[in-house]
C-alpha cells in the first residue's frame, strides 16, 4: 500500500472515530459515574426553547462560594439526597467526601454552567407546561472530578 | 448573449470576407478555441453539479436525522452516521481515477458528513461545553482534506468553519462585538496565504471578506460604535492573534518572486491590519475607511489587470461601484429634496453603468490576456 493510500485511510479513520470516541468517552462517563437528580429551570423562563433545545441552568440549594474564592476559582458543593432529588447543603475549595458537584466562582455565586437539551416538536409543549410548574429535575452524572454531565430532563 | 464560438465564427466569416485572412487559416482560428473551450466549460458545469449535489445531499441528511432522530435508537444512530462518513469516502475514493468531479464531490460530501456527526453527536450526548470547538475540529478535518486531495472546495469549506468557530469562540465569550473586526483580520490572512498558495478560492474568499469587513467601518456611526465597544480580554487575546496571523502571512507573501504584485498585495493587507487594529483603539471616522477601500478596489484593478486575473479587477469595479453609490446615498442624498436625490443618484448609476460598459471589457479583457 503507498503512503498515500495510508494517508488517506489515516484521514478516514480519524474522522470516523471522532464521533465514536466523543460517544464512547461521554457513554463511559454516564456509565461508570454516581448519577445524582437536581431541580432544573430554563434559563429564559419567559420563552425556554430556543429553536430545538432548551437551555437550562442547575438549581442547587446553595450557591454562595467560600469566603476565600477567588474569581473564577474552582468550587465544590456538597450534596444531600432529599425526597425529591440532591440539594447543596455547603462550598468548600477542596473536594469535600461523599457526592459533590464542580461549579466555578463567579460574581458572588456559583456558576454550574448552562445545559443544553433537545426535545422534538411534539414534546415541546409538554416541557413548556412543566417547566412552568417548576416541576423539571435534571438527570446528571458526576463525573470523577465533580463535572456535571446532563443525561436527561425528568418531571416530579 | 451569443457565445464566445459562435461571435468568433462570425467575426473569421468578416475576415476571410475582407481578404485579412485564408478560409484555412479562419478555420485553424476557430479549432483553437473550439473544442478546449467548450470542454472546459462542461467540465465547469459538471463540477458545480456535482459539488451542489454534495452539499445537497450533506444538507438532507442532517435534516432527516433532525428530524428521525428520536426515533432512532442512540446506538444505530451512531453506527449510521459513522457508515454514511467512511462510505462517502470510500465511493470517492474508488470513482475519482475515473470521475474525477463526482468522486471528489463525494469526497467533500464525507468531509461535511463529519462535520455534521460532531453536531448530531453532541446533540445526542446533550453537549453544551465549548461548542465551537467542533468547528475547529471540521475546519482541521477540511483543511488535511485540501493538503491530500488538493483540493479547493475542500480548501473553502476550511476557510468558512475557521471563520466560524473564531466567531463562535469569541460570541461564547460574551466578546461577540468584537466579530467583524476578528472576521477582517482572519480574511486577510486567507487572503495572504492563498496568495503565497496560489490556492484560487482562499483568494476570491478572502478578499470578499475582507472587504465585507471593512465596508461597515465606512459608515460614520459603526466606526464610533466599534470604537466605543467595550471589549474583554477574549476579544484581545483573538485580535492580537490574529494580526499576527495576518501580518505573518501578509511578510510571506511579500517575499514571492514569482508574483509581479505580491509586495503591493503585502502592503495592502498590512493596511488592512492597522486599520483593523485602530477600529477599537481610535475613533477613525468614516473618512480614513473610504479612503482605504476606494484605494484597494483601484488596487484589486491594478493588480487584476497586472496579473492578468480578470476576477480581481471585477472585485474592484465592484466594489469601487457600490462605494461610490452608497456614499451618495448615505452623504448627499439627505441633504437634497427626495425627487432631486433620486434624479442625481439615478443620473450617476447611468452614468456608472454607462462608464463600465465601455471600459469593463478593455479592463477585463485585458487582465485576461
Amino acid at each position: 500500500m503507498s503512503t498515500r493510500r495510508i494517508l488517506f485511510w489515516a484521514f478516514v479513520a480519524v474522522q470516523a472515530l471522532v464521533p465514536v470516541t466523543i460517544f464512547g468517552l461521554r457513554e463511559a462517563t454516564a456509565a461508570l459515574a454516581p448519577h445524582v437528580v437536581i431541580h432544573a429551570m430554563p434559563l429564559d423562563p419567559r420563552d425556554p426553547f430556543r429553536g430545538q433545545y432548551v437551555a437550562v441552568r442547575l438549581d442547587v440549594g446553595y450557591n454562595t462560594p467560600p469566603p476565600a474564592a477567588r474569581e473564577g476559582q474552582v468550587v465544590w458543593v456538597h450534596l444531600q439526597r432529599t425526597p425529591t432529588g440532591s440539594r447543596g447543603d455547603y462550598a468548600s475549595l477542596t473536594r469535600p467526601h461523599g457526592t459533590s458537584i464542580r461549579g466555578h466562582a463567579h460574581g458572588g455565586t456559583i456558576d454550574f454552567g448552562l445545559f443544553r437539551y433537545y426535545v422534538s416538536e411534539d414534546d415541546a409543549e409538554r416541557w413548556q407546561n412543566a417547566f412552568a410548574g417548576g416541576n423539571v429535575y435534571a438527570e446528571l452524572a458526576l463525573a470523577r472530578d465533580g463535572r456535571p454531565q446532563l443525561r436527561r430532563l425528568v418531571t416530579r | 448573449m451569443r457565445r464566445f464560438e459562435e461571435r468568433l465564427a462570425d467575426e473569421t466569416s468578416d475576415w476571410v470576407r475582407e481578404g485579412l485572412v485564408s478560409a484555412e487559416q479562419a478555420a485553424a482560428i476557430r479549432g483553437r478555441y473550439d473544442d478546449g473551450a467548450g470542454d472546459e466549460r462542461w467540465s465547469r458545469l459538471v463540477q458545480v453539479l456535482a459539488i451542489g449535489g454534495a452539499i445537497a445531499v450533506g444538507l438532507g441528511v442532517i435534516l432527516f436525522f433532525a428530524a428521525n432522530w428520536g426515533e432512532i435508537p442512540r446506538f444505530t444512530r451512531l453506527a449510521l452516521i459513522v457508515a454514511a462518513i467512511v462510505a462517502s469516502y470510500a465511493a470517492g475514493d474508488r470513482l475519482r481515477p475515473a470521475h474525477p468531479h463526482v468522486g471528489h464531490a463525494l469526497l467533500l460530501l464525507g468531509c461535511i458528513l463529519f462535520g455534521a456527526s460532531l453536531f448530531l453527536v453532541g446533540q445526542m450526548e446533550n453537549v453544551s461545553t465549548h461548542d465551537p470547538l467542533a468547528f475547529l475540529l471540521w475546519a482541521l478535518a477540511a483543511a488535511g482534506g485540501a493538503v491530500l486531495f488538493r483540493s479547493q472546495p475542500f480548501a473553502a469549506l476550511a476557510a468558512f468553519t475557521g471563520g466560524a468557530w473564531i466567531v463562535f469562540e469569541l460570541v461564547d465569550s460574551e466578546a461577540g462585538s468584537a466579530a467583524l473586526l476578528a472576521v477582517g483580520l482572519y480574511a486577510v490572512a486567507v487572503y495572504a496565504f492563498g496568495t503565497r498558495l496560489g490556492v484560487g478560492v482562499l483568494r476570491a474568499l478572502g478578499a470578499g471578506g475582507a472587504l465585507a469587513a471593512l465596508f461597515p467601518l465606512t459608515f460614520g456611526e459603526v466606526a464610533d460604535e466599534v470604537a466605543s465597544a467595550d471589549v474583554g480580554t477574549a476579544a484581545v487575546v483573538a485580535g492580537v492573534a490574529l494580526a499576527a496571523l495576518a501580518l505573518a502571512t501578509a511578510g510571506w507573501l511579500a517575499t514571492d518572486a514569482q508574483r509581479t504584485t505580491a509586495r503591493a498585495e503585502a502592503a495592502a493587507c498590512f493596511v488592512l491590519v492597522l486599520v483593523f487594529c485602530a477600529a477599537p483603539l481610535l475613533d477613525l471616522g468614516p473618512l480614513l475607511p473610504n479612503v482605504v477601500l476606494l484605494a484597494l478596489a483601484a488596487g484589486a484593478i491594478a493588480a487584476g489587470y497586472a496579473t492578468g486575473e480578470p476576477w480581481l479587477a471585477n472585485v474592484g469595479l465592484a466594489v469601487a461601484t457600490v462605494e461610490i453609490l452608497v456614499r451618495f446615498f448615505d452623504y448627499f442624498a439627505r441633504i437634497m429634496p427626495r425627487s432631486v436625490a433620486f434624479l442625481v443618484g439615478g443620473t450617476i448609476a447611468l452614468t456608472l453603468a454607462w462608464a463600465l460598459e465601455r471600459n469593463h471589457r478593455r479592463i477585463v479583457g485585458r487582465a485576461a490576456r
